[in-house]
């Protein structure tokens, strides 16, 4: 769980961490990408200094092609400008949220990626 | 076809004939343009006269000198627009038509009828139309020619003549038709430079029409695209906090319906996921707040206050957060002010922070005050980082920020501005990389109107 907004990052892995998820949070790209060993799904949010939430599922991608992404951002404009999951083979997106996101929302989309609790 | 489509369609054909002999060269200058064009058609005005002149001379004139000359003229004005579009000098044809028709018409009259024939007049137009279709250096040739033609006509003396004497019936007639020739020639002229003239007007009046549509449209473009910059600003600033909220909440239903909350849970609830989760609500809080001053400005009612009482207790409030930073102040002595003295120190406030985040750990900000030209001023200026050409134009747009989230909503100056405008004053922002920034506010000692 990716987010410069920590406290974005901590309540959603406390949620998830209820439901029985293992979770890592981290405030950069640069720190998500030396925490990615186990990881099946990364969740990030796309708007953040250094290292935006595209580039970093671009990197995720190169080096660990089985993880799914999943983009989020409170900017619904820039998250729809992102390219599109599934159309494109090219896109490193797997799925979108628009925040902020109900928590069935956010469970559907982990389901779809074959996350397990 | 009524009377004004057939001048219409007149004026079409007059229009694209002109416009036929103008030389590619010359179009690239408006003015040689619109000179080109005078002269084109001033040239097919001097064939009809010409030609008017040529059968009045064999009628009336049976002398050599009137034929040649009339007939001269009609055949170099036929030439003309030709010799414009092989030379490309408006010069060059403009000194063979007012030759051949000035000084073919001072040599033919006075070879015939000596100081009595009506020629000076010729002389002084040359100049004028020399100037007017060719610029100012062929209007100087043509005076210093005049002037010459001027003195050999008097030289020449009463008793010279080239052709046989007309008897004096005869020159008072050539005279006369001289003269008038003379009259439709000028008046031809003025007629031809006036419609080139209306036209350009109206074509310039056109395209300053375009220009100005161009920039309301682009106006409301622009203004349509930092309101959609802003609409993106509120919903991502709010939409974060919301996220934590509403997840922070959800968890903590979700806690209470599975039963009784263990004390180590309780304690994560009191002492970290709820003042978290009250910080998200005040951010949004504050943001809406801030926003509707934004947009009209506060709403207490104004007093007499002192600005400098509000300044120090903006800096005080900044101290806390100082660490290794310096702010001092310099408060000159001023008037009582109008106005909301809460919302001046929150513009002092709000500048210091700006401040602050630019200088880094160990710069130095200067808050200062003074009277100057009856205005009271309010500066704060730094030695930080200072702002790039692109972050000036947008600093004061509503949610624009180079601050990491949670430390700045990108409402800070948009909010100063908001204020200082609703309090009748203006506002300056001076910066450059790497060497700092000054914002200076600028109040009327009456305040609000």
């Amino acid at each position: 769980m990716v987010d410069d907004e920590v406290q974005v990052a901590r309540s959603i892995a406390r949620l998830l961490q209820r439901r029985g998820y293992e979770v890592l949070t981290a405030a950069t790209g640069a720190e998500a990408l030396t925490q990615l060993d186990g990881v099946s799904i990364v969740l990030t949010d796309l708007r953040m200094p250094g290292m935006s939430g595209l580039e970093l599922a671009s990197l995720v991608k190169r080096t660990h092609p089985d993880v799914r992404c999943c983009l989020m951002s409170g900017d619904g404009g820039a998250l729809d400008a992102s390219p599109p999951p599934g159309d494109d083979a090219a896109s490193p997106i797997d799925a979108r949220l628009g925040k902020p996101f109900a928590h069935a929302d956010l469970l559907d989309v982990l389901a779809r990626l074959g996350g397990v609790p | 076809m009524t009377t004004v489509d057939r001048w219409s369609q007149l004026q079409g054909w007059y229009a694209s004939a002109t416009d036929r002999f103008v030389p590619t060269v010359l179009r690239a200058n408006a003015d040689d343009a619109r000179r080109a064009h005078v002269l084109v058609g001033f040239s097919f005005v001097c064939v009809v006269l010409g030609a008017t002149f040529t059968v009045l001379s064999v009628v009336n004139f049976p002398v050599p000198t009137f034929l040649l000359a009339a007939g001269g003229a009609t055949f170099v004005s036929v030439l003309t627009p030709w010799i414009l579009l092989r030379t490309a000098s408006l010069q060059i044809a403009t000194t063979l038509l007012l030759a051949v028709f000035a000084i073919g018409i001072f040599f033919s009259a006075s070879a015939a009828q000596g100081q009595q024939a009506l020629t000076l007049p010729w002389l002084a137009v040359l100049p004028l139309l020399g100037a007017s279709l060719a610029g100012a250096r062929t209007g100087i040739a043509w005076l210093v020619l005049s002037v010459l033609l001027a003195e050999l006509h008097l030289a020449l003396g009463e008793g010279w003549r080239l052709a046989p004497a007309v008897d004096d019936a005869t020159a008072a007639r050539a005279s006369a038709w001289n003269l008038a020739l003379l009259i439709s020639f000028v008046g031809s002229f003025a007629l031809v430079s006036e419609s080139r003239r209306r036209t350009m007007m109206s074509a310039l009046a056109q395209a300053e029409a375009e220009l100005h549509s161009a920039r309301e449209r682009a106006m409301v473009q622009d203004r349509l695209a930092s309101l959609g910059r802003m609409a993106a600003g509120v919903a991502h600033e709010i939409n974060n906090p919301m996220t934590f909220v509403s997840s922070n909440v959800t968890l903590l239903r979700e806690d209470l319906q599975a039963g009784p909350l263990d004390d180590a849970v309780r304690r994560e609830y009191a002492e970290d996921i709820l003042p978290a989760t009250e910080e998200g609500i005040r951010r949004v809080i504050d943001i809406t707040v801030d926003l509707r001053r934004f947009a009209r400005g506060g709403t207490a009612p104004t007093v007499a206050f002192d600005l400098n009482q509000e300044l120090r207790a903006a800096v005080r409030m900044c101290e806390p957060t100082l660490g290794s930073r310096r702010v001092t102040t310099n408060l000159g002595a001023l008037p009582a002010m109008r106005g909301r003295p809460r919302e001046l120190a929150q513009v002092a406030m709000n500048l210091l922070v700006n401040a602050l985040h630019a200088v880094g750990e160990t710069g130095h900000v200067r808050l200062e005050s003074e009277l100057r030209d009856g205005h009271i001023v309010l500066r704060v200026a730094d030695d930080g980082s200072g702002m790039t050409k692109e972050v000036q134009a947008r600093a004061f747009e509503p949610f624009f920020t180079t601050k990491p989230p949670g430390e700045g909503t990108g409402l800070g100056l948009a909010v100063v501005h908001g204020i200082v405008v609703a309090h009748g004053g203006t506002l300056h922002l001076e910066s450059s990389p790497g060497v700092g920034t000054t914002v200076e506010a600028s109040f009327p000692t009456t305040g609000p109107a």
